[in-house]
C-alpha cells in the first residue's frame, strides 16, 4: 500500500467551508497527494484554489471533511510536532527578542533549559541572525523576520516544514537570497518541505516537484517534475530548462485564469 | 493687572512648549521638560489668582476664596476630621475595587477566549454600561439596605463593566497569524494563553483595569452622596449643612487631589509592568 518512506500521505482529501444556512462551499475536492521523505513540494494555483488550506490541514490547524492525511504513517488530527509552519506575516510575538521567538517552540517540550539554548543558538547561526539574537522583531528587516520564523520551525526538528508563500511578502532580492539559503537549509537538515507561492520561478527554482492546484474546488490539475540538478545555485536561474519549466507552469496557471476572467 | 500680563505670557509660552515636547519625544528633553513644567506652574498661578478674586469671604455661604478653602483644608486635616473620612470612604474604594477587578479580569478572560462565554455575558456587561448606574442605587438600597456592603457593591458595579470589555477586547483581538502560531508551536493550551494571548491583552487589559479605577472613584463618590454614609459623603453633607463652603469646598478638593493622584500612580504601575513584560 504505503511505501516506506512516504512521509504526507492524502487520499481522496476533501475540505468544504460553510457559507451559511446549511450550505457549503467545497474548498478542496479529492485531492490525492504523496509525499516522499527528505521531498521539496510546492504547491501553486490562482488565489483560490485553496493551497493554504491544504497546508493548514497538513499542519492539523484546520479539520477537513473527508478522505484522509496522514503524516508519518499517523492520521493527522491536529498540529503535531512532526510538523513546523513558516506563516507569510512571520506571525512573531513582537514582545519577544529573536531569540525568545525561536526558543517559543521548544518551551511546551519538557526540553531542559540549557538543551533548548543550545539548539537556539545552532539554529541561530544557520539562519545567520546570531549577531541579532536580542533584537525585537520591529527592529529588524522583513527578510531577517522570516529568518527568525524559518530558525522556530527548526529548533522543534519537526521531519516536515510547511511555508505558507513565506517570502510573499519580501521584495524581489531578499526573496532571491532567502531562496538560495532555504535550499542550502534544505540540503543541510533534509527535511521534507511543502512549500506554498503563487511565484512560478520560485516554485520551480526550489522544488522536485511542482503540484498546479486548479481552483473552486480545489483539485490538483497537474504535477510537474523539475529534473534540475541539485544543489541549486544562482547559476540554475541561467539555464535554459529553468527557464523552460517556468514557463510551462505559467502557460498551465494562464490557461486556467483565463478559462475563468472572474479571478483576474 | 500684573496676573493678567502673566495669564497672556502663559497662554503665549504654553503652545510653544507643546510643540518642543511634539518634535523631541523624550531625547529633546531636558529644556522641553522644564518649559512644560513652568507653563504648568504658570497657568495654575493664574487659575488661582483668578480664583482668590473672584472668591468672596464676607458671608460663609458664599463662594469662597483660596485663602479661605486651604484654611479649611488645613482645619480640618488637622483636626483629624479629614483624614478619617477620606480612610473611611478608601475603605469602601479598595474593596469595591478589589472586589470589581476578583470578577471582571476572569470574567474578561473567558469572554475573549470562548465564544460561548462572550455569548452569555455580553448582553449584562453592555446593560451595565448602557444605564446610568445611579438609577439602580435606590434598587441596591431597597435590597441591600444602607450598609457598608451597599457602597462597596455600588463600586463593584461602576467598576465591573469597564474592565471587563477592554480585557475582553483585549483578549478577543489576538491577531489570526498569532493564534494560528501558538496552536502550531505550542503543545499546552496553558503555555499558549500565558505566553501569547496574556501577553497580547495586556496593554489594553492594562488601561481599562487604571480606567476602572477612574469609575470606582465615581462609584464610591455617588455611594458616599447617595446612601448613608460615615466617609467623605457624611462631612460632606455636615458642612453643606452648616453652609460652611469653605469646607466643602475643601473636602471637594481633598477627593479630587486623591483621586488624580491615584490614578498617577495606576498609570506608573501600568507603564512599569508593560516594561518588564512586554519590552517591544
Amino acid at each position: 500500500m504505503t511505501q516506506p518512506d512516504t512521509i504526507i500521505d492524502i487520499a481522496g482529501l476533501v475540505k468544504r467551508y460553510p457559507t451559511g444556512r446549511g450550505r457549503s462551499t467545497l474548498a478542496l475536492d479529492q485531492i490525492d497527494l504523496r509525499a516522499r521523505d527528505g521531498e521539496f513540494i510546492s504547491l501553486i494555483g490562482p488565489s483560490g484554489c485553496g493551497k493554504t488550506t491544504l497546508l493548514k490541514i497538513i499542519n492539523g490547524l484546520v479539520p477537513y471533511d473527508g478522505g484522509s492525511v496522514r503524516v508519518n504513517g499517523k492520521e493527522c488530527d491536529g498540529p503535531g510536532p512532526d510538523r513546523a509552519m513558516v506563516f507569510q506575516s512571520f506571525a512573531l510575538l513582537p514582545w519577544r527578542t529573536v531569540e525568545g521567538n525561536v526558543m517559543f517552540g521548544l518551551e511546551s517540550r519538557g526540553i531542559p533549559s540549557k538543551e533548548a539554548h543550545s539548539i537556539v543558538d545552532h539554529y541561530l547561526a544557520m539562519v545567520g541572525l546570531d549577531a541579532f539574537r536580542d533584537h525585537y522583531p520591529g527592529q529588524l528587516s522583513g527578510g531577517m523576520q522570516q529568518r527568525v520564523g524559518i530558525a522556530r520551525a527548526l529548533a522543534v526538528d519537526p521531519s516536515i516544514l510547511l511555508m505558507d508563500e513565506p517570502f510573499g511578502a519580501l521584495d524581489a532580492q531578499t526573496r532571491t537570497l532567502l531562496q538560495s539559503d532555504l535550499e542550502r537549509i534544505w540540503s543541510e537538515s533534509r527535511k521534507s518541505v511543502v512549500f506554498v507561492t503563487h511565484a512560478m520561478d520560485e516554485a520551480v527554482f526550489l522544488s522536485d516537484r511542482v503540484v498546479i492546484l486548479s481552483p473552486r474546488p480545489g483539485r490538483i490539475h497537474e504535477i510537474v517534475e523539475v529534473d534540475l540538478p541539485r544543489p541549486r545555485t544562482d547559476a540554475i536561474r541561467g539555464m535554459p530548462r529553468f527557464t523552460e519549466l517556468t514557463q510551462y507552469v505559467w502557460d498551465v496557471l494562464r490557461g486556467m485564469i483565463v478559462r475563468e476572467p472572474g479571478l483576474v | 493687572m500684573t496676573e493678567t500680563l502673566t495669564a497672556a505670557q502663559a497662554k503665549a509660552r504654553t503652545p510653544a512648549a507643546n510643540t518642543d515636547d511634539a518634535t523631541s519625544p523624550g531625547s529633546g528633553g531636558r529644556r522641553g521638560t522644564w518649559r512644560g513644567a513652568g507653563a504648568r506652574i504658570a497657568s495654575a498661578a493664574v487659575v488661582l489668582a483668578i480664583w482668590q478674586v473672584a472668591g468672596d469671604d464676607s458671608r460663609q455661604i458664599n463662594f469662597p476664596t483660596v485663602t479661605r478653602t486651604l484654611r479649611s483644608l488645613w482645619d480640618l486635616t488637622a483636626s483629624g476630621e479629614l483624614p478619617r473620612a477620606v480612610w473611611d470612604s478608601d475603605q469602601t474604594l479598595f474593596l469595591g475595587y478589589a472586589i470589581g477587578l476578583a470578577v471582571a479580569v476572569p470574567l474578561g478572560l473567558a469572554m475573549g477566549t470562548s465564544r460561548v462565554f462572550r455569548a452569555a455575558f455580553r448582553p449584562y456587561v453592555t446593560v451595565m454600561m448602557a444605564i446610568p448606574m445611579i438609577a439602580v442605587i435606590p434598587v441596591l438600597q431597597a435590597i441591600f439596605g444602607l450598609g457598608f456592603s451597599t457602597r462597596v457593591l455600588v463600586v463593584v458595579l461602576f467598576t465591573i463593566p469597564y474592565v471587563t470589555t477592554a480585557v475582553a477586547t483585549g483578549t478577543a483581538s489576538l491577531p489570526v497569524d498569532l493564534a494560528e502560531m501558538s496552536r502550531s508551536f505550542s503543545r499546552s493550551r496553558w503555555h499558549r494563553f500565558r505566553t501569547v494571548v496574556l501577553l497580547h491583552a495586556l496593554p489594553t487589559a492594562l488601561t481599562g483595569i487604571r480606567l476602572g479605577l477612574a469609575h470606582a472613584l465615581i462609584g464610591m463618590i455617588i455611594a458616599e452622596l447617595y446612601l448613608v454614609s460615615t466617609g467623605i459623603g457624611s462631612i460632606l453633607t455636615y458642612y453643606r449643612g452648616q453652609f460652611d463652603a469653605g469646607a466643602v469646598f475643601a473636602i471637594a478638593i481633598a477627593v479630587v487631589v486623591q483621586g488624580y493622584l491615584l490614578l498617577g500612580l495606576a498609570r506608573l504601575a501600568e507603564r512599569h509592568a508593560i516594561r518588564k513584560v512586554r519590552p517591544a
